[in-house]
């Protein structure tokens, strides 16, 4: 049982680890892009200058990424041997997938970072960046529909023990998978927002001058990051109605709902007692829950106790739930704030107090996506397949995981401090006023208006 | 061709790709610290730095298509091999994982002391040690059943001279290789300097690197005859291609000439030897528990499969051929004209 633990909680580490950097890698692109874009369009060198840079902490981030991504690939394998043979024969074909788009993405990375200023006609190596994004955010999606299959497997029956009618198709397009693609998608490219919001607030506070360079960023992070967010929302809510329909005792759990109910209330936070199955300090909005469940005020939700106690998800992911809804409620609600200050011509979007809440937006956000997945992965307790296989049967005979675990958790901390370490002092050798580009800007530009 | 035989040489094609790049993005790294520690030109540094930067992501790819193919063709072999590879594949983990951080941090956050220098060379060399030990562990014997488990005598593995000829075999090819092929792209880079170092350690790692590979057949003879046998017989012609191309890329690299066919010559010559080792392997995956017909997925599955692979190759490779074309065969780039930051 000890191993089963370790298990899981080593392969919670590995995923908690790799998604951080993974969802910064598809997002970022996204961003790099976009500043370009607007950059040539423009004719605004800043804006170029503020792709360059971006790109010069991305790549150190995607070569983290690369090496967790290849750490979980392999992880699986060994801490889930069972599980993966049966992947193999069920759901192999978007790992194989995901491989070539990774292959799209390694390569015209490796092409858009060092061609820089090769190409005259500047579109040729702005077009550089869309097969990176094509390529990153494809791999996002062809592993979620893996995951996707996790929650809701199909495309295949079990006869006599055997495996029959076996369709990848309809593996990859399981129900899970439109709902859970989209989610994942739009709140790596909002999560990704989140943090830029925060590194450019962050540069502005520590430095007391405003130059417009970072207004501008600050500004473009916020907007992505109110558009993602707004479909990151959307996105949420279709999942949401995929849980009722499809995976009753996880949304259940997710809103703490022991009892099946009519016209259900949704529940904002609130302390659970699992004895008395009471909830304190909580609020709730009338018949909203099932409202979102099922489009109707009055529809019936059922309750956790309506299912077997030996496959009902912990009800304690309800926290992760609320968490992860309430970092994207804030993400939205200040990057909307933001820019109806920007649009009004205010004086507080580069106020101290808005400053320091965008700073904490990076940390939420992040903290909000990691809940998010946490939430999901513990919601399909006790299975490791929903309904096909349970986690117990998919674990390695090998004794000893606790160990491994320990080894793992202490690499990746090294890799976590040292990286950070990196990071900073690359981008404090190199703040941009000190930049020999954008000193060329500014000088450009002095000459003008003298 | 069997379905099968098919797969397992699509997934082939994979892995030697992956070992030819790696022996270079490796050895580099090692020769990268080499050149610092005996004060070698800056040249001889710069020719690696602009080599490996735009690569480096491809190469960890091509690896993990090789898992992704491994598991998806022969789901068994990720039951089998994930059970047994617990202890060395966390050991190539963690190494893989320090490898590429390491690298990230001199390559891309200009991270240049002599600690991380050194420690992202010696984790480069370490890697292919513990890779290559799959290779004696495939060859059966180290496996036994417990009690309806697998386990693996890791004890045994390290004791035995089949996994030391291999690691002294991977660890000479790494260096071999990777100095053949900067030899070549230092020469397209005009740098002389750096030519005439990589072309000495080419020369110094290749014949015993050659040596260690002739060895292997030693220990294998004695842990694995019949697989000796099928080597030396049905597939020797290959071996004997595989020393031809050898004696030809050893003669240019002494008289200095053609570099980029010596490094071609070379690529050849490992080819060759992989593919005798592989073929006279067959049908094992790991002897004699797992072959490829019994581990064969399922038949929809592997049509599936067979044709993303084949579609997979056709994005491939133009994106390959594009990606060598602008960073190794254009001069601006690779001497170092283009306005690069």
């Amino acid at each position: 049982m000890i191993d089963l633990l370790f298990s899981r909680i080593l392969t919670g580490t590995t995923l908690g680890f790799h998604i951080f950097f993974a969802t910064l890698g598809v997002g970022i692109p996204v961003l790099i892009s976009l500043a370009e874009f607007i950059g040539i369009r423009k004719r605004d060198p800043e804006y170029l200058l503020l792709a360059k840079r971006w790109a010069k902490g991305f790549v150190i981030l995607v070569a983290v990424g690369v090496v967790t991504g290849t750490t979980i690939g392999f992880q699986l394998n060994l801490l889930w041997p069972n599980f993966m043979q049966l992947a193999g024969e069920l759901i192999s074909l978007p790992f194989m997938m995901e491989a070539f788009a990774f292959f799209l993405e390694a390569i015209f990375l490796g092409i858009y970072l060092y061609t820089w200023g090769r190409f005259r006609n500047p579109w040729v190596h702005w077009a550089f960046s869309l097969p990176v994004i094509i390529g990153s955010s494809m791999s996002a999606a062809l592993i979620t529909t893996v995951n996707a299959f996790m929650n809701a497997p199909a495309g295949f029956r079990i006869e006599a023990g055997k495996l029959v009618d076996i369709d990848p198709l309809a593996a990859i397009f399981n129900p899970a998978t439109p709902s859970k693609v989209f989610h994942v998608l739009t709140s790596a490219y909002f999560t990704t927002a989140c943090a830029l919001v925060a590194l450019t607030a962050f540069y502005i506070l520590i430095r007391k001058k405003r130059i417009p360079y970072f207004k501008k960023a600050l500004t473009l992070t916020m907007s992505f990051a109110l558009v993602t967010g707004i479909l990151t929302a959307v996105a949420g809510d279709v999942s949401a109605k995929y849980m009722a329909a499809y995976n009753p005792e996880k949304l259940a759990a997710a809103e703490a709902l022991f009892e099946t109910t009519e016209g259900a209330p949704l529940l904002v936070g609130g302390l659970i007692d699992q004895e008395s199955q009471e909830i304190r300090y909580k609020i709730e909005l009338p018949k909203l829950l099932s409202f979102l469940s099922f489009g109707d005020f009055n529809a019936e939700v059922r309750g956790l106790n309506a299912f077997p106690k030996e496959v009902q998800p912990p009800v304690e992911i309800h926290y992760l739930f609320q968490v992860m809804v309430g970092a994207g409620t804030f993400g939205i609600l200040l990057s909307l704030l933001y820019l109806f200050g920007i649009w009004r011509k205010k004086h507080f979007p580069q106020s101290k107090w808005m400053l320091a809440l965008a700073v904490l937006l990076g940390p939420i956000g992040i903290v909000g996506m990691e809940c998010g997945w946490i939430f999901t992965e513990i919601g399909r307790k006790p299975w490791i397949i929903y309904g096909v296989m349970k986690m117990e049967d998919a674990v390695t005979s090998m004794t000893g995981i606790r160990e491994y675990f320990f080894l793992f958790v202490l690499v990746y901390l090294l890799i976590a401090i040292i990286t950070s370490i990196v990071m900073i002092r690359f981008f404090r050798k190199r703040p941009v006023d000190l930049d020999p580009e954008y000193q060329a800007i500014r000088a450009h530009e002095g000459g003008i208006s003298q | 061709m069997s379905g099968p035989e098919l797969s397992i040489s699509l997934l082939w094609l994979f892995l030697f790709s992956y070992i030819i790049l790696a022996s270079i993005e490796f050895g580099a790294g090692f020769l990268l610290f080499w050149a610092r520690w005996r004060k070698w030109s800056r040249e001889v540094e710069e020719v690696i730095e602009r080599y490996l930067s735009p690569f480096w992501e491809v190469t960890n790819v091509f690896l993990i298509a090789f898992v992704v193919g491994l598991v998806g063709f022969f789901p068994q072999s990720a039951y089998v091999y994930g059970t047994i590879l617990l202890l060395p594949g966390s050991i190539a983990l963690i190494l893989l994982i320090l490898k590429g951080t390491f690298f990230a941090y001199f390559h891309y956050a200009k991270v240049r002391k002599p600690l991380p220098t050194f420690l992202q060379a010696i984790t480069g060399l370490l890697l292919p040690m513990v890779l290559v030990s799959i290779i004696p562990v495939s060859e059966g014997g180290f496996v036994t059943e417990e009690g309806g488990r697998l386990v693996l005598l890791f004890g045994e593995v390290l004791k035995s001279p089949l996994q030391w000829s291999f690691v002294l075999f991977a660890l000479l090819s790494v260096l071999f290789v990777s100095a053949v092929f900067l030899h070549f792209y230092a020469s397209r880079a005009g740098s002389e300097s750096a030519q005439a170092k990589f072309r000495q350690v080419a020369l110094n790692t290749g014949l015993p690197a050659l040596g260690a590979g002739a060895f292997l057949l030693l220990p294998l003879a004695d842990h694995r005859p019949e697989h000796f046998l099928t080597l030396a017989t049905e597939y020797s012609w290959l071996l004997l291609l595989s020393g031809f191309l050898f004696v030809n890329a050893y003669m240019f690299l002494q008289r200095g000439k053609w570099p980029g066919i010596t490094f071609v010559l070379v690529i050849g010559q490992y080819a060759a030897a992989v593919a005798a080792y592989g073929y006279s392997h067959m049908p094992y995956l790991l002897y004699p528990l797992l072959n490829i017909n019994d581990a064969y997925v399922n038949q929809t599955m592997a049509k599936f499969l067979t044709w993303t692979l084949g579609l997979g190759y056709l994005v491939l490779i133009p994106g390959l051929l594009f990606l060598t074309w602008l960073f190794l065969f254009s001069d601006s780039y690779v001497k170092g004209k283009a306005r690069n930051s």
